[in-house]
Formats: C-alpha cells, structure tokens, sequence
C-alpha cells in the first residue's frame, strides 16, 4: 500500500476544504468518512455566511471566506447556493443600540468596515416584521446565505476532481503513530499510511484523539433548527436582536429557518440528534416575542446537524503538542460551516509548511493543556471534558 | 385531561378502534388520538352519521364498522377526535395538537394504528385539478356524500378501482374508461399463491363478480395499458392512455388512479425503527412480531401500518396487539391465550388469499419510468430530470438526493414523493430498492403553528426517559 501525504478523518467541510487545496498543490490526500461526506453539521446547518458581530479573533477568517464564497462558482465550479441578503441585528432600547455602535467602532478600528449602523426606518424598511420597539440595529452588506447540502457535494467534486480520494462508509479503528509516519486502520479499507493525520471529525475529534493518544476538549453538540412552510417574502437579510437568542432568515424559496443554538439530544451510539422540543419551545418563544407575523407561521420540521464544542467555544487548529504529524481542525462548535473555505486554505498551507495566509494564534490546542493534563491524569473519560466548568 | 394513560392509540380505524376497545374493555386507562371527526378511519369513515342512499352504496362491508364504533364508544376508552399527534418519543410520549393547541401525554404503552395510503405515483399532468387518488373519491363520498364530476377515466391497477367504479356506477356517475395498467403476467406470478387462496372462494368469486360488473358499466375497458397522463390547461380536460405503442385520448373531467397501497411510516420513521422492504407490493414497512411489537418496549404498530392486509385483517391485528399489552401490563384475563390463539387462527384464514392478490396486483415495472419534465415533489417542486442528474452525479443514497434537490423537505415531509424517489434512484442506479433506506422523517410529524409550538404543554424533560411496564 502506498503512502499518501495526509489521511483526512471526517468528511466535514473542513477535512474536505483542506484536502482540496492540499490536491490542487500537487498532495496526495485522502478523506475517510465513517457515514458519507456532509452527513452531519457540515451538511446539515441553517447555511449562515455571516461576518456580523463574529468574534474578533475569527474576523481574519470569516473576511477571507467571505471573498471566497462570493467567488465559490471558479474556486469549486458550484456557487454552492450562495446569495447575498445581509445579516442584520436589531436592537430592542437605546442600551442595546449602544452596545451595537460600540461593537462597530471595534470593528472599525481593526480595519474592517462591514459593520454598519442602521436607524429605525432603515431597519423597519429591511425587516418590516421586526416588532415595532426596535430602534435600529447593526447590519452586514456582504453576508449571505449557502446551500449546506450543495457546498459539501461541491467540495466533494471538487476535491475528486483535483486528484483527492474520498472513502465514504469507512470507519478508522485504529492509528498507529510511527517514525515514518502513521498506520491507520480501516473498517472497509484496511490498513493506509500517511505521512500525517487530520483529525477533522467534528462531533468525534475529541473520541478520535483519545483513539491517537491525544485529549481534545471537544464534546459532541446538536444545534436545532425549525422550518416553516413557505411564506411570501417577509425579509431579505438574516436577522437576530441584540441579547436574544435567536437568528430569522427567509431561505430563497420562501421557507424561514429559525434558530439560535437552541440544542438537541445527541446520541453519539447511533450518531445522530434527537429534537428536544422544550429547546424548540423557548426558540418558538423568544421569535413569538420578537418579530410580528408569527401567527400564520407553520413549522414543517426541525432538524439538527451534529458538531463538536469546545468549552471557550472558539475551533482549535493546528498541530498536536503530543502526536507528532497529526493536526487538528475541530470544535468549531455551531459556527464553522461560514469559515470552512478559509480554514482548508490555512489548514493546507501548514501541513505543508507554508505560511499561511492568517496565523492561527488563539486557537491552538495549548490553550487547554490545563484541562487536557487534568483530564489525563484524573481516570475521567473523555466524553466529559467539556464539561469541567471555568475553564480560563 | 389526564397526561399519563396505560394505552394511547394513534389512529381510530379498525385496527385502532379493535385495539382501544379491547384494551379499555380489559380495565386498562385508554387514550386514542385521532386525526379525523369521528371513529372509523379510512374504511369505515363517518360510519356512524352515514346517510342511508351511501349506506346502499358502500353496503355490508363499511356497515362492519358501525359495530366496531359503537364498540370503542361504549368500551370506556377516551376518543379524541380531530387530535393530530405530531410526536412519538421511544419512551411512549406523544404530542398532539386539538383545536390550535397542542399537548403532551404519556402512555405505558404506544400503538400506532395509523393505516395505509395510496401509493402516489406521479406521471404526466398528475398535478392538474381534477386528477385524484381512486380512494379520496370514497373518502369524500364517505364524508359529504360528494361525488366526482363525470366523465370520469380510472386509471391505474388493485381491487380498489374496481370497488370505487362499482360505487360510481351505483351513485349514476358516468365512468367513460377503465384503463387497467396491471401486466398481463402478473397472473402468472400469482398463480403459485392461487392454492391457498381457493380456500377463500367466497373472496376469489367477489372480485370476480366486481370484475365481470365494472366491465359491464364502463364506457370502455381497456387492458394492458402500459401508462398513462392527464391532459389540460387550468384542469384535466382529456386522459391518455398508452398501449403498444399507441395512444388513446378520452374527455375526462375527472381521472382517477390507483397504483396500490402502501403502510403509513412517518411514525416509525421518525422513532427510526428498522423497516423492511416489501419485494412484491414493493413498500418499506416497520419491522415488527406477529404482536405488534417494534425494538422498542412502549412502541406498538396495529393494522394496514405494519403491512397492508386489510380492514379485516386490520381489525384482528389491533386486538391481538391488545391481548399482548394486556398480558406485559399484566391485565390479561385467564381466557386471553386462548382469544389470541383463535384471533391468530382467523387472522391466518383471512390472509389466504393476500399472497395472490398481491402478487396479481404487484407494481408495474415501468411505475418510475416517467419523463425528465414530471415533477415528483410537489412540495419544493423537483422533477425526475433533477433527481436523475443528481444520481448520475454520484449521489447514490435517498437522504443525500434529499438533502440537495429538497425532494421530500416539504410539508409533507416526503409523504407524497419518497416512495417515487426510491423507485427512480433504483431504476437509475441499478440498486435494488431495498439497499436505498427510506427518508428520515422529522417532528413535527404534522405541521403546527409557530404560536402553537411556543404555548404548547410539554411534559418535563427527561423525567421517565425509561419506558415503564
């Protein structure tokens, strides 16, 4: 068996993304899926493309993504059901709006110019379904709105289509790490050898890297999502209000998906979300209590893709401090579907010792060595290290 | 209202009402929810406010349910009627929605009774007003004592167009055409199961009887019609109908079709219990004992839901689920193995002859072979040509095509387009239907309002996660 430069695990966006400029600069990738590419958050997620009020440290990455979905057409010949429609956050009182200016002038101030203010008519004008005690908001031009689905068959044939090699239905169950690089053991395909692992697993990194001799903080995490039944147009952009747990958004064909991490019971035996309707209910409440039509809304169904969560919340990225060759790209918890192109691009350039185009400091795995040297010295099992509380 | 009950049927056709009943008449607490306003279900629908000229038309058989309604109603049992349930938890909780507002219960034990449909089959025009399903005509018949506007055209294959055409004959509706699409060979992959089934010659010499009648009162009976399509602007105005090669076009006002039924699964789709695949009816259906019961302890399925057989055969099964919950909440009577082994008995006798009509009515081949331009979700509106090219592309699982395309994300959520959409990516990959799993089915299970679901009265979470006994 011939040895490939990198083994992706997870047939995520990111283990998809990363392979596929890894391919096009001449590497031989290969991407293994226990299910088959997208099944879980990456496939299934409300399709949000948002820069607006991102965290500052994720700003470099969500601005280079950004330039790269409204290019998505030549980067993997889809456009992968972009369109742009604004992300927009009301704010319910002048304390709210105050923090929203705050939040632009941040912004402003490292050098990004997406976030404008927004008055009470323009808001109104925008999203006329806003209720009325809103004074103004926050909004973002560029953001918009991907096909889950269509984005991960697109890097999937891109990724073919550049050399890449994906196994679907194949499950690792076991890694040796050696001097020359490592062993992994396959359920369909047995034994392959790389020159270095990815682990991309998403809901599983953190079981993945216990399977490595690593300990990841990432625990598995479902976001629910309700669906309407198709409305006539009540508002282009996806819309939050300030403080409250919830994103509105009118998908192009008429139907409003609504969410706001309300979560979902996973069961990681069988690999999928449950739907916890009392979740579902405080979701259905706080959108009851915010926007103004919601009477006539049906909900046709609710879903929930399956993701890992780190306890700072932020993704970690970058090499293990105690496998040699084996990188991680995980925990994006609930928000990294709008990152992924940018995060293969950087994750490709430092499995081949290039520089890449933004630094990945903040979210190394380091930043948890307190946690993960408790958790190894201490017999807890790994499903509960996102659980230790306080961490900073 | 009570929230917690030992029994809580879904569905009050016969196989619920049988079920209800005798679990209520056994001492145990009954809920049953039903969709519709009164018991009876499809077969036996509005038998107990029937007006007498459609009594005469429906005749013996739809006056069989009068007994099992009066049953239910007097056996203790509460019937709520116009209740959808919306969720089955595994550890037997069920959420309904009645009048707008919805609730939460919770059952020792859960039996879906939620019956058969007609399998939905698009073709040509199947979307124009005018076109309906051969079955929805007795349901509006059974219901308002509404008849379809003539001429009318049935198209399609099953003893039910045959019952439906007598019906309308009866009602004086003018049936100008019966185009029967079942292949001519079918007979002979019946007649292995003929034996058996001539113990039942009082069935055989019915269907033969309705046979030789519909032939008789229809304008024209063609046989071996291969397939067929509905044509016109605002309505169907014309039906057509193809044979050899060669098309015949009728006025019709109404065409009505039929291509065989198939079990309800939302509910256990959304419990993701296993199903299985039916070769010769060609259908998934849940994976269950000779009781009833699923993987799960509290989940029970009775009737048409876990195999079509029937309303008689509907109404023996639901009691025989009954015997069995009886006995694992230990309600059972001393007489109740020997009930059951007599139920088995008749159960059995009664089946006789449903390998041969199965087998006689199997679906044709060509049943997914429709044109690029058919839309097969109505729902999101996606045609056979972008379900063809997404599994040319590589896409080779249901839930994947879904996913893309959104066939079967609707409100429906696949109800009308997941049985074409596995029988065209079977046709298309050269896969047998039984490797493409059915589609996931998310809750709600029946649309409810965003306002409905904010005010809803749910049960707290995680208390009896367990299913008790």
């Amino acid at each position: 068996m011939k040895k490939v430069d990198c083994i992706f695990i997870g047939g995520g966006l990111m283990g998809l993304a990363s392979a596929l400029f890894m391919a096009r600069d001449g590497k031989k990738v290969l991407v293994l899926d226990k299910d088959c590419t997208g099944k879980h958050a990456s496939g299934v997620n409300a399709g949000g493309v948002r820069s607006l009020k991102r965290d500052i440290a994720e700003l470099p990455y969500i601005h280079g993504a950004l330039a790269m979905w409204h290019n998505m057409e030549k980067i993997v010949g889809s456009d992968c059901g972009f369109y742009q429609t604004g992300y927009l956050i009301a704010a319910e009182d002048d304390q709210a709006m105050r923090e929203l200016e705050q939040r632009a002038a941040q912004t402003r101030e490292l050098g990004y110019d997406n976030e404008m203010l927004i008055g009470r008519d323009r808001l109104r004008e925008l999203a006329p379904i806003v209720r009325e005690h809103c004074v103004g908001g926050i909004m973002s031009v560029k953001d918009g709105h991907a096909s889950p689905a269509e984005t991960c068959r697109a890097f999937h044939a891109a990724l073919v289509g550049a050399g890449g090699v994906v196994h679907n239905h194949c499950e690792v169950v076991g890694i040796d790490p050696g001097e020359n690089g490592f062993c992994v053991h396959t359920t369909s395909q047995g034994k392959l050898y790389a020159e270095q692992v990815v682990n991309c697993a998403g809901a599983w990194a953190g079981k993945l890297a216990h399977m490595i001799g690593d300990t990841l903080p990432v625990e598995p995490v479902g976001a629910s999502v309700l669906v309407t039944a198709r409305m006539p147009r009540l508002l282009h952009p996806f819309v939050a209000v300030q403080g409250r747990k919830l994103w509105f958004n009118q998908a192009r064909n008429g139907t409003l998906l609504i969410c706001g991490g309300y979560l979902a019971d996973v069961d990681m035996e069988k690999g999928l979300t449950r739907m916890n309707f009392h979740e579902l209910q405080a979701c259905a409440k706080v959108a009851y209590d915010l926007f103004a039509v919601t009477d006539d809304i049906t909900i046709v169904r609710s879903w929930a893709g399956l993701d890992g969560e780190t306890p700072d919340h932020f993704p970690i990225i970058g090499y293990s401090n105690k496998v040699p060759g084996l990188f991680h790209v995980c925990g994006f918890s609930k928000h990294g579907f709008a990152l992924s192109p940018m995060v293969g691009q950087v994750v490709s350039a430092l499995l081949q010792g290039k520089k890449p185009e933004v630094g990945i400091a903040g979210f190394e795995v380091e930043r948890f060595d307190r946690v993960s040297d408790l958790v190894a010295s201490n017999p807890i099992p790994h499903e509960n290290c996102g659980n230790l509380s306080n961490y900073k | 209202m009570k929230t917690k009950w030992e029994v809580i049927v879904v569905g009050a056709g016969p196989a619920g009402m049988a079920c209800a009943a005798s679990c209520a008449e056994q001492g145990m607490g009954v809920l049953v929810l039903d969709e519709q306003p009164s018991p009876g279900g499809q077969i036996y629908r509005n038998i107990e406010r029937q007006r007498d000229k459609v009594l005469a038309v429906l005749g013996q058989e739809y006056l069989r349910g009068a007994g099992l309604a009066t049953r239910l109603r007097i056996s203790g049992a509460e019937y709520k009627p116009l209740s959808k349930a919306w969720k089955v938890e595994s550890n037997g909780r069920v959420c309904f929605s009645e009048n707008g507002s919805s609730r939460e219960v919770q059952g020792k034990r859960v039996v879906l009774a939620i019956g058969a449909m007609e399998r939905p089959v698009p073709f040509s025009g199947w979307t124009l007003p005018g076109v309906a399903e051969a079955g929805g005509v007795d349901a509006f018949l059974k219901s308002d004592g509404l008849v379809p506007q003539g001429p009318v055209a049935i198209a399609g294959s099953g003893p039910i167009m045959l019952l439906v055409a007598g019906h309308l004959n009866k009602l004086g509706v003018e049936v100008n055409s019966f185009f029967d699409t079942t292949p001519s060979l079918s007979v002979l992959s019946a007649l292995p199961h003929l034996l058996p089934a001539l113990r039942r010659v009082d069935y055989l010499a019915k269907g033969v009887a309705m046979l030789m009648e519909t032939r008789k009162s229809v304008g024209q009976y063609k046989r071996g019609v291969s397939h067929y399509e509905a044509v016109g602007a605002e309505h169907v105005t014309a039906v057509v109908a193809h044979k050899h090669g060669k098309a015949t076009t009728v006025p019709a006002s109404t065409l009505l079709v039929h291509e065989g039924i198939i079990p309800r699964t939302e509910f256990t789709r959304q419990l993701r219990l296993a199903h299985k695949w039916d070769g010769v009816q060609r259908y998934w259906y849940p994976d269950i004992d000779e009781d009833g019961r699923t993987s799960l302890p509290a989940i029970f399925v009775a009737g048409d839901s876990g195999f079509v057989h029937g309303g008689v055969a509907a109404e023996l099964k639901g009691e025989i689920t009954a015997l069995a919950i009886a006995a694992e909440l230990g309600k059972g009577g001393a007489f109740n193995e020997k009930r059951q082994k007599s139920l088995r008995k008749q159960l059995a006798h009664e089946l006789l002859t449903r390998s041969f009509v199965d087998a006689m009515y199997s679906p044709r081949p060509n049943l997914s072979a429709v044109d690029d331009h058919v839309t097969v979700c109505r729902c999101e509106e996606v045609t056979a040509k972008t379900i063809r090219a997404l599994v040319s592309s590589g896409q080779t699982a249901p839930e994947q095509v879904k996913a893309v395309s959104r066939c079967g994300m609707g409100p429906c959520q696949g109800r009308m387009c997941s049985s074409s959409l596995i029988e065209i990516m079977a046709s298309e990959t050269g896969k047998n239907a039984q490797d493409l799993p059915p589609l996931n089915v998310r809750p709600p299970v029946r649309n409810i309002g965003l306002g409905e679901l904010a005010n809803a009265t749910l049960l707290p979470h995680n208390a009896a996660q367990k299913s008790s006994s």
